[in-house]
């Protein structure tokens, strides 16, 4: 009978492994090549997304909703709106915070850590990271979408970031999924909804 | 005359070194000899607050998770905003394990008084070594411990627990404030240090 157990589950693992497929050369070149189209026509990009915390301890995931703003070539919004309001703008190397009315101002560009992050939150917005340097870049394929891992080759950012992963939707080549997993295990996911590119977005829009 | 001398300056003595929270305030009787802390205390609760950390001029926003995983051990890990850890600590009343820190914090005095704060903060079975009386009702348990005195405010009544002051020589040296209690969860946590720039704001977001 356990025998059975393992059999089931040496099948069913060796499908999902299936269902995981490495792209070709000749794949990568058209999927990188769609991407980047996308990224060239776009001029703005709105939408909301669902972040979920992930920490091996809890019940359940820390989750919070909020709405983005982009507009090339490189004004970001990042908007939490529940259970919390807190808003971030991306300019140069500062980050602009509203913490539920108290307003600040971080220098990023003295602090490695913080400076890598938010470049990959703000590239994969576009997903168009593919020349990034800093990465070994895998391509695979799922039954509706493209999974892209980035591994950084950094063995310093290790520490606190193992691997990104981006989901990209087949049909649109838009990024729906972006993920950055720990060394622990745990992760932050960041789901992306109701996309619309190329909408009229105000300046106004990243100031507060 | 000498012997009021005497007494006079025994007197003066003892208030001197009476902590300042139960300074001049009547002793009571209570048949209590243990004080429950109970805002951590549930091993199936996710603690979620969002967190503002006012520390020598600057801000910083984020979560702090707090977990309690055994009888004496609670786990704290504060992400940021969009998801990175600053720190993954595991407390326990003697020993502190640290699993992830930022390398710009990694440094014994700030790992000392977060074991310190968040082991006051989550500390359940509480010792009471006196207790006092104040003029609106509240009661004062006091605790002595190797790094100072705890006095634990509660309410008459309800026994709520109401603030949490820790002094040490003779001074008040952090004072935790609780409120908005709901199910034995404070929704609103005050952390503010007497004797540094260091205020903590936590606010309960966690929807379990």
């Amino acid at each position: 009978m356990h025998n059975i157990y393992i059999l089931l589950l040496l099948f069913f693992g060796s499908q999902n492994l299936l269902c995981q497929e490495t792209l070709t050369a000749n794949e990568i070149v058209a999927f990188k090549k769609g991407v980047q189209q996308l990224d060239k026509e776009t001029k703005t990009i709105v939408s909301d997304f669902v972040q979920y915390k992930h920490l091996s301890f809890l019940n359940n995931d820390v989750e919070t909703i909020g709405k983005l703003a982009f507009k090339a070539p490189n004004l970001i919004k990042w908007e939490y709106t529940a259970p919390y309001t807190y808003s971030v703008i991306f300019k140069n190397d500062n980050l602009f915070i509203d913490d539920a009315g108290d307003k600040s101002k971080i220098d990023i560009s003295t602090n490695k850590m913080f400076k890598s992050l938010n470049d990959i939150i703000a590239n994969s917005i576009k997903g168009n990271m593919f020349e990034d340097q800093n990465f070994d870049i895998l391509y695979f394929k799922l039954q509706d979408y493209y999974l892209v891992k980035f591994v950084p080759k950094d063995k310093s950012m290790h520490r606190f970031i193992s691997q990104i992963e981006l989901k990209f939707t087949i049909k649109t080549n838009d990024v729906s999924e972006v993920k950055m997993l720990e060394p622990s295990g745990d992760y932050t996911k960041i789901v992306f909804k109701n996309k619309i590119r190329n909408s009229i977005v105000k300046d106004e829009v990243f100031s507060n | 005359m000498r012997f009021f001398l005497i007494s006079a300056l025994f007197v003066v003595l003892i208030s001197s070194c009476a902590a300042p929270t139960v300074k001049g305030l009547p002793e009571i009787e209570t048949a209590a000899t243990e004080f429950i802390n109970p805002y951590f205390s549930n091993i199936d609760q996710d603690y979620v607050y969002k967190a503002k950390i006012n520390a020598y001029g600057s801000t910083l926003g984020g979560v702090l998770i707090i977990k309690k995983l055994n009888l004496s051990t609670h786990r704290f890990v504060f992400v940021t905003t969009f998801g990175n850890k600053i720190f993954d600590l595991e407390i326990s009343d003697y020993s502190i394990k640290t699993h992830y820190i930022i390398d710009e914090l990694d440094r014994g005095l700030v790992l000392k008084m977060l074991h310190r704060d968040f082991e006051i903060l989550t500390k359940e079975h509480i010792k009471i070594t006196k207790s006092f009386k104040r003029a609106n009702e509240d009661i004062i348990h006091q605790s002595k411990t190797k790094k100072g005195n705890n006095h634990y405010i509660t309410t008459l009544q309800s026994q709520e627990l109401l603030e949490i002051i820790h002094s040490k020589n003779s001074k008040e040296k952090i004072i935790f404030t609780f409120s908005k209690v709901k199910n034995s969860i404070a929704e609103k946590i005050s952390i503010d240090h007497k004797t540094a720039p260091l205020k903590i704001d936590l606010e309960y977001i966690s929807k379990n």
